[in-house]
């Protein structure tokens, strides 16, 4: 008996070896997120903030949004998705997807496209999330990591690929330039001012960190409320 | 050929055989937009133009979109048109026209419809299911009496849409199906919007002659009694959820036309406009 008491206590007895290595195991193969390591990408250049209150769900920033980067008007191709739902009360009625081009982006760490990632930021774009259709092989692996609903990476069923809003970066069929520094589609058509533009990172811990208040003087003169 | 502007395909719904049938909208692109269009389909296909009343089965009712409809052109994109012999107080009804905005006229676009022209008259309460190019009818006995709203939430029951806002993507393949229909195996289409519905209330049903088509909370087709046409043909409901696109030609003018409506949001109020008596004085 006092034998084998020396003996575990100088190496390791078999149940130890196991738990000891399934430990280490499952720290590799967790992603880097729920361990709280940083994915060490830089923080996009900017931002789309919108003011749920104020949008009326016209959907002209859809339809501009994929009149821009695809050519068509289309909702299921549009990287913003205004959701509405006429018999819900103001301010539920409408909500207004937008990619919040996260600090550490989930999608940008799924992304298995190796050596280089298809959805890495480009630090010539303004380090903006955004998914390269060359390099994507339609895993739909970043549709899924997502945590917002509903998904702000869209599928586009006819390249068979994945997409997200870029900022108006990769923009063919717009004349101006986009991405930050340039204009972007829907806070260009919007026709009440509902989503604006900006360089300064909202809270990454809130969601409610993107909506805004961007109703001014203009809006109170037509009667409707400001707070 | 591309259509630019047009989805390319108009439904004619065959109320009598419960059949759907896809035409071609080439003929009629020289007749314009929605009223022209809708009119010049009503020529072709009412048998019988002699009808008096909206109500009889020969009558036809096209409810058509023009080809601004589903693009960014302010005001324009919206509307959508509803022709056909009407219902009056009046007991001989002519020809006429009325329109509705909302959501309706872009997906119908997006479904890849460019009208809809119901024809005949069902023996039973239907409602009519557009997902993209297929067609399906249902039996509206359990809709039939409910009011438009109530009609509306049923139709998102039924074909499992959740209410509310801040819901997931749904592949329009996934959505639930009679049983005796199959899906398709070429629209795998997705989208995270509510079906456009088309209805008409228990005025409809009951062939009042101010019946309205509604659609969603607040956007009615009211002028010649057109609800009461659909009552009459026992239509209660149309709803479309659409994927697809519409080509436009010119993207950039689209974009500069949305930017004009933008610079002139904030105009210089009227000093004095005339008020309707009874209006408070000092709004």
């Amino acid at each position: 008996m006092k034998d084998d008491k020396a003996r575990s206590a100088g190496k390791l007895t078999r149940r130890q070896f196991l738990v000891g290595t399934s430990a280490i195991g499952a720290a590799m193969l967790l992603p880097g997120q729920l361990l709280a390591i940083p994915n060490g990408i830089p923080d996009s250049e900017g931002f789309l903030v919108v003011d749920l209150k104020k949008c009326q769900g016209c959907g002209t920033c859809m339809m501009a949004c994929a009149l821009a980067h695809s050519g068509v008007a289309s909702y299921s191709l549009s990287r913003i998705q205004i959701q509405q739902d006429s018999f819900a009360d103001w301010p539920d009625d409408v909500f207004m997807a937008v990619c919040r081009q996260c600090e550490d982006a989930p999608c940008v760490a799924v992304c298995p496209v190796r050596p280089t990632r298809a959805n890495k930021p480009n630090p010539k774009q303004g380090n903006v999330r955004m998914i390269d259709p060359n390099l994507c092989i339609g895993c739909k692996l970043c549709l899924a990591r997502c945590p917002y609903t509903p998904s702000r990476i869209q599928w586009n069923f006819e390249l068979q690929k994945s997409q997200k809003c870029d900022l108006c970066v990769d923009t063919p069929y717009m004349e101006e330039k986009g991405g930050p520094g340039g204009t972007q589609a829907c806070v260009k058509v919007c026709p009440v001012n509902a989503i604006t533009f900006t360089t300064k990172i909202p809270d990454q811990g809130s969601e409610e960190s993107y909506h805004v208040n961007l109703r001014g003087r203009a809006w109170s003169k037509l009667g409707m409320t400001t707070q | 050929m591309t259509h630019y502007g047009y989805a390319g395909k108009i439904l004619r719904l065959d109320m009598t055989n419960k059949k759907a049938i896809a035409i071609d909208t080439e003929p009629y692109r020289r007749w314009g937009g929605g009223h022209g269009m809708g009119a010049a389909l009503f020529w072709d296909f009412c048998k019988d133009k002699s009808i008096t009343d909206g109500r009889h089965p020969a009558n036809v009712c096209c409810v058509m979109t023009s080809p601004l409809c589903g693009t960014i052109v302010p005001s324009a994109g919206g509307r959508c048109e509803v022709v056909g012999v009407g219902v009056g107080q009046y007991p001989v009804s002519w020809f006429t026209r009325t329109n509705f905005g909302g959501r309706f006229s872009t997906m119908l676009k997006y479904a890849g419809w460019d009208g809809i022209v119901i024809e005949g008259k069902a023996d039973s309460p239907v409602w009519v299911d557009i997902r993209d190019g297929q067609v399906i009818f249902h039996d509206a006995g359990d809709l039939w009496g409910k009011d438009t709203w109530a009609t509306q939430l049923k139709i998102r029951d039924l074909i499992s849409i959740r209410r509310g806002t801040k819901t997931h993507w749904r592949d329009l393949q996934a959505l639930p199906f009679s049983e005796n229909e199959k899906p398709s195996e070429i629209d795998p289409g997705r989208t995270t919007q509510k079906p456009a519905i088309l209805c008409i209330g228990p005025a409809g049903e009951n062939q009042t002659c101010h019946a309205a088509l509604i659609h969603d909370a607040g956007n009615g087709a009211g002028q010649g009694g057109l609800g009461a046409v659909w009552g009459s043909k026992n239509l209660k409901a149309i709803s479309v959820l659409g994927t697809g696109g519409i080509k436009v030609h010119e993207r950039e003018i689209c974009h500069q036309l949305a930017e004009a409506r933008l610079s002139s949001l904030d105009p210089p109020r009227p000093a004095a406009q005339p008020d309707h008596p009874g209006r408070p004085a000092d709004r």
